[in-house]
Parts: structure tokens; sequence; C-alpha cells
């Protein structure tokens, strides 16, 4: 009985060390693997079939099916552009050119990672639905206050989640194989900060 | 070194492995889970199609909100399995991902980009030779999912992607 208890301690000490090393491999993998631009990350290898098993797993658990270079590239920004949280209860716009590739898109989601609730139906806009300026650039608002939106609903806006933390995908798809040499340097497109509704 | 210290050592070693254990399961685990009902609604080698994604939908994380897919869950263990589709004018892609959430094919606009798209996947250590007809993709598990992406764009051709998604045709060969 004591020789069991005694194994059933060391079972539980080896669950333990592994979870530790799990846990704090994940906050390693964060802090490492992404690539920075801005507010913006980006994993260079998502999908690719030679990327390590850090990757893999990552992939699996935030995206499951991601497609590899030079299909797709998948930025996402859970700050805005003075590295705050993103959150529900504030208005943000996101500025940016048009993007050289096949198409593009701006997607938010909840804290889940899942699209966010709207009688509206806009999750996303796109480089065939975002309405772009005279000089080639556009501006995308993301709010929850509907009298915001009312105000600017011929223009282009998202609906974020009300109080609580929402991250943003921008997808880019098809921007040729050179652009993945310099994921660092590609102009993307910035999230600002508007205003809060308890300020 | 005494007892104590090497009692910890190897438990600190074996933990170390039952991480790399987890980490090297969790993806595979994770097409488990995300295809735990696909048996039962009769996905296993035939086509399946989606609705344009909304907040309802949980079955993926992160999905694309501009791209209709569609695809076939497959399983090539015994025979190859032929995929035939037509393609769309807009943005497309087949890719395929093994059983570890590998996506080591794609086919696009790039390789074929008019009408009738035919492809044979194998199953792993495959050589076929004999195709003529069509794209060879050969998988290196005998289990995973082809997806098929469709950009919407506007939304202004969502009819005929649609109906291109639900003529999307998975069958085994010898089927």
């Amino acid at each position: 009985m004591i020789l069991l208890r005694r194994y059933l301690l060391y079972l539980i000490a080896v669950i333990l060390i592994a979870v530790a090393f799990t846990y704090a491999s994940a906050k390693l993998y964060e802090e490492f693997a992404f690539i920075k631009n801005d507010n913006w990350q980006i994993l260079p290898s998502p999908g690719d079939k030679d990327r390590d098993m850090y990757t893999r797993a990552s992939v699996a658990m935030r995206g499951t099916f991601a497609l590899s270079k030079p299909e797709a590239a998948y930025f996402h920004a859970f700050n805005d552009i003075e590295d705050v949280k993103l959150m529900g209860n504030c208005t943000y716009n996101i500025i940016g050119d048009d993007i050289e590739s096949r198409w593009w898109s701006i997607t938010v989601y909840n804290e889940d990672g899942y699209l966010v609730e709207n009688d509206e139906k806009i999750y996303a806009l796109n480089s065939e639905t975002v309405d772009f300026n005279f000089e080639g650039g556009f501006e995308i608002f993301l709010t929850s206050e509907d009298n915001f939106i009312s105000e600017i609903s011929e223009k282009n806006w998202i609906r974020v989640p009300n109080d609580e933390h929402f991250s943003v995908a921008l997808r880019i798809y098809l921007p040729g194989e050179e652009y993945f040499s310099k994921l660092k340097r590609v102009d993307l497109p910035k999230i600002e900060k508007l205003s809060c509704k308890d300020e | 070194m005494n007892s104590f210290l090497k009692k910890l050592s190897l438990l600190a070693i074996i933990g170390f492995l039952l991480h790399l254990i987890i980490i090297y399961y969790t993806p595979t685990l994770m097409m488990k889970y995300v295809g735990r009902n696909w048996e039962e609604q009769n996905m296993i080698n035939n086509s399946f199609a989606r609705d344009l994604p909304t907040s309802d939908f949980t079955e993926v994380i992160r999905p694309s909100a501009d791209i209709l897919y569609g695809g076939c869950v497959y399983d090539v263990t015994y025979f190859p399995l032929v995929i035939e589709t037509e393609v769309p004018e807009t943005y497309w892609s087949i890719s395929f991902f093994s059983e570890n959430t590998d996506n080591f094919s794609t086919i696009n606009e790039n390789s074929h980009n008019f009408g009738k798209l035919k492809m044979y996947l194998f199953g792993p250590g495959s050589t076929p030779t004999k195709v003529t007809d069509g794209f060879v993709v050969v998988s290196p598990s005998n289990k995973g999912l082809m997806l098929m992406r469709q950009f919407v764009g506007n939304g202004s051709n969502v009819k005929k992607l649609n109906e291109i998604q639900n003529n999307l045709n998975c069958k085994l060969q010898d089927s």
C-alpha cells in the first residue's frame, strides 16, 4: 500500500512536470516563434509540412487547418499600435493601403476565436467589399457602439464584442513567394484606438 | 549525487519526455476532436459542403468569413480517392491535410485555372504511374482531410460557388 502510494506520487509529479514544461514552452513559443510587425504577429510557416512540432501543436490549437506558404499569410493582432490589448468597449480604426495579393481580408474574432455575433452579419471586410478612398487606401472602424455605427454606416465598419477582448486577423492570399522573406518589414494596416466608453 | 536528487532528475527527465509526447500528439488529437462526428455524419470518403461561417460556427477556431468551404474527409488505406470538381473564376484552392494537420499539398488556380479538375489521392508509400487524366497527390497518412476554399468576394457569385461546392465529388476508385 505504501509502495503504491509512493508510485502514485511519482506519477503525479511526472504529470505536473510535464504540464509545467508544456505551459512554459507555450509561453516561450509565443515570445520567440512569432514574427512581429507593429501590432501584428505571424507564424512564418503555419501549415508547412516541415514545420517543427511546437509550431504544429500551436497551429492545431489556434487555427487547425492553416495553409502553407506561399498560399496565404495569416497575421493576427491582439493589441493596438500602442501595444494595449484590443477591448470591445473601445472604438478603433484600421488604416492601411491596398495589399498586393490575389485578395485579402480583415476579420474580427471574440476572445474564444469565433466570429462575433451581430445582427448585420458583417464578420469581415475583404479587398472586394471594403470601400477604398481616393488615394487607394482604406479606413475600417471597429466598434460595439450602436450610435457610432449609425453615424458611420456608409463607411467601413465591423462590430466587435462588447466588454470583451477581441482579436483581428489579416489574411493575405497569394501575396507572392518573396513576401514571406520580408514579413517583418511589409506595410500592414495600423490599428489605433479612437475612444473608449468609460473615458 | 544523493538519492533524492537522482530521483528528482529522473522524474524531470520522464516529465520532459511526457511533455514531448503531449506536444507531438496534440495536432493528431485536435484532428480527432474536430472530426469526432465525421463518421456518423457519413463524411468519410464523401464530399461535404459548409455554409459561409457565422458566429454560430464553432467547428474550427478562427474560421474565414470570406471563404466557402467544401471538401472530403479521406481514408485511403485500401483504395485511392478520386476527387472531381469544377473550378470557379474566383480564387480557389484545394488543400490536403494529413492526420497530424500538415498541409502537405495544395492545388490552386496557378496549376489549373479553368473547367473541370480531377485529382487522385493515394496513400503513403504509393508510386502511382498510370494516371494520365488528373493530378496525383500522395498523402503521408492514410487518413486526413481535403479542403476546397472558394473566395466569395462581394457575394455576387455565391450561387455559382454553392453549385460548384455541391457538385464536388469524392469517391474511392474501386467503389
